[in-house]
This record gives structure tokens, sequence and C-alpha cells, in this order.
């Protein structure tokens, strides 16, 4: 114990007058911001889900009214196929630049997610699941990019349509691989479970695999971003009624600004760990219907 | 269920009209949050014991871990939702 503060000791003394003069910084910036733009004193209210999620059309091409994630989701997409298409074209033996980061993410994916899960086959599907993952995870990055600050798979349409395909895929694959009703016997009945116990289980299992595992695709994805865009959302309103208020306000305005900053760290590893879960999920998925259970 | 109602009965007897559906909706997610809690600490706590015992088997346990943990916390997520569409 004594070498472990005398050791520590010297560090924090070090780094208590850097993140003093960091909090004075921001509030000296807060005190010349109100002087010269002047902050309208407000009363606190919560965020509601409607003021946070709700978007009014910007524009409209025929019926389809398109809103602000839609033109982030497009946005987005259309980054994505810049990078990986210009990072592949002329594709180097000794990479360097775009396509180093690019490569790096494909073996990411490759290494940890398609060949351990799904084993050799998985080569074939390396190409779906890096694409889901990125445009997953950079969608939802927006969440913490100043000024979008919106997690696009936060509106419910984005993980449906994003699921909707892995449900067709996984049950394409095991009919295609196992036969219509080999696949089927495979799911309602595994191997192993008394007969008394099935007839109770083949619905269970048939349910939970055509009806619940589409929904909880898409709804875990959907709900973790609604929580963290809510949680983000109620610290900023705090902090900027905060510096509006009087002199202690404006001091005290960093408890939640600071919360808040800290809690966009949180919110990335949320995020990053979402686009992997969903990615694996989707992998665990098509390696379930290739390889039924013995 | 039989106190909750009774305490709505009661609540309905005041003279202001009490809303009692935020209390409805804070239950909703505070039950719905036991169990999975519960389960993430067991996955979580499981995954590293194995890891202690096999370091080398880090990789394998943990990708299942958080398969685990994503099946599992979708159940805290469904209170989650459930406590808004209410």
């Amino acid at each position: 114990m004594t070498t472990a503060t005398a050791t520590e000791a010297p560090v924090k003394k070090k780094k208590l007058p850097k993140i003093l003069a960091v909090l004075a910084l921001a509030v000296a910036i807060v005190f010349v911001l109100d002087v010269i733009v002047g902050f309208e004193k407000t009363t606190f209210h919560a965020p509601t889900v409607e003021e946070l999620f709700e978007f009014e059309p910007i524009f409209e091409i025929g019926s389809l009214e398109v809103t602000f994630p839609t033109l982030v989701m497009f946005g987005v997409t259309l980054l994505l196929i810049w990078f990986f298409v210009s990072a592949f074209r002329r594709p180097k033996l000794i990479p360097k630049g775009k396509q180093n980061v690019a490569e790096a993410g494909v073996d990411f994916i490759r290494e940890q997610i398609a060949l351990p899960v799904i084993g050799p086959e998985g080569e074939k599907w390396v190409p779906y699941l890096v694409a889901i993952f990125f445009w997953v995870f950079l969608n939802n990055f927006m969440s913490i990019v100043p000024v979008i600050q919106f997690p696009v798979t936060s509106r419910m349409a984005y993980p449906v349509v994003l699921a909707i395909p892995v449900w067709f895929i996984f049950n394409a694959v095991g009919i295609k691989s196992q036969g219509f009703f080999h696949y089927f016997k495979n799911v309602m009945f595994p191997p192993g479970v008394p007969l008394g116990i099935n007839f109770l289980l083949a619905f269970i299992e048939l349910f939970s695999t055509v009806i619940v595992r589409p929904i909880t695709l898409s709804v875990r994805l959907f709900a973790n971003m609604v929580a963290g865009h809510m949680i983000l959302g109620v610290l900023f309103v705090a902090s900027s009624v905060f510096v509006a208020g009087d002199v202690l306000g404006k001091v005290g305005f960093i408890a939640p600004f600071g919360l808040s900053i800290a809690l966009m760290g949180l919110e990335l590893f949320v995020i990053s760990m979402q686009a992997f879960i969903f990615t694996i999920l989707t992998a665990v998925y098509i390696s379930g219907a290739l390889h039924p259970e013995h | 269920m039989e106190i909750l109602a009774a305490v709505a009965t009661i609540l309905a007897q005041a003279t202001e009209p009490i809303d009692v559906a935020p209390i409805g909706k804070g239950l909703v997610f505070g039950l719905a949050a036991i169990g999975p809690g519960i389960g993430i600490g067991i996955i979580f706590g499981k995954a590293i014991e194995a890891i202690a015992r096999q370091p080398e088997a880090r990789g394998m346990v943990t990708t299942t871990m958080y398969i685990g943990f994503a099946l599992v916390e979708a159940l805290a997520l469904f209170g989650f939702v459930l406590s808004f569409i209410l």
C-alpha cells in the first residue's frame, strides 16, 4: 500500500493543476459568451421522447417525406461506399493510408466474427458482416459527433430494415443447406431432449427462432440507442439551464457538462458493442442454420 | 396488485386528481431490470472466472459472453421500450 501511494502521489500533483486550468477555462468561456451573446433564462424541462425523436420533414419527394435522420443515413452510406471503394480500387501489396484502415476493419470482422463463429464457410459471409458492422457503427457514431448528434438507429424503421434481411437470410440458408423439413425438424426437436418435454419445447423453439429473433435483434439496437440519446439529451438540457442561471450556475455547469462528456465516452463503448453484437448475432444465426446441433 | 389498486382508489378520492401513470411506467422498467441485472452479473462473473482459469481461452470466452449478454440484455430493453409504449 505504501509503495502504491508513493508512486501515485507525484502523478496526481502534476495532473491536478491541468484539470483545474481546463475547468477554469470552461467557466471563463461561459462568462465571456454570456457577455457577448446573453443567454436567455430558462427553467429545467426534461426533454420528452417526442422532442428528441420526432422530426419535421425537411423536403418531400412525391409522398416520401425526407427527415433529418434519413439525410444522415444517406450521408453515412455514401461515405462508407466512397471509403471502401476508394480504399480497395487499386489495392497495393503493401497497404498504406485508407487501404490500411479498411484492411484492418475487414480483418477484424473476419478474424473475430466470421471464422470463429461460422467456421470455414464464414469466408463467404465476410462482406455482408463487414457491411452490417460498419453501417451500424458509423450511423450510431453520429450520436456523438457534434452538430449532428443523432443516432440513426434510434428510429425503429432502420433496425427493422436491417433485421428483416437477416431473418430471410438465415432461414434461406437453413432451408438450402438442410432441406425444408429437416431444417424445421432440427429447429423444433433439438436432439437429446426427452420426448415428453419436447412437445412443450417444440413450439417454444419455433416461436423463438421465427418470431423472437428478428424482434430482439432490432429492438436491442433501437432501445440501446434511444436510452443513450435520452441520457445525453437530459444532461445537455440541464447544463444549458445552468449556464443561463446566475454566477453559481455558471460555475456549477461543469458538473452536468463534464458528466455528459464522460457519458459520451460510455456512449462510444455502447455503440461499438451494439454494432459488434448485431454482427455477431447475425453470424450466430447463420451458423446455427448451417450446422444443426447433433 | 391489490395494494396498488387500493392506493389508486385512495388517490382517486383526493381532491386533486393525481396521475399515477408515471409510477406504473417506472415500475415496468424497474421490475424488468431485476432479472437481467442478476443474469448479466452471473454472465460476466462466470466469464471472468473462466478467463482467470484459462487465460488462453480469452477470445472464445469473450465472444460467447457477449452473445449471452446480448440475449439477456434484450429483456431489460423490452421493459424500457414498453415503459414508453404504455
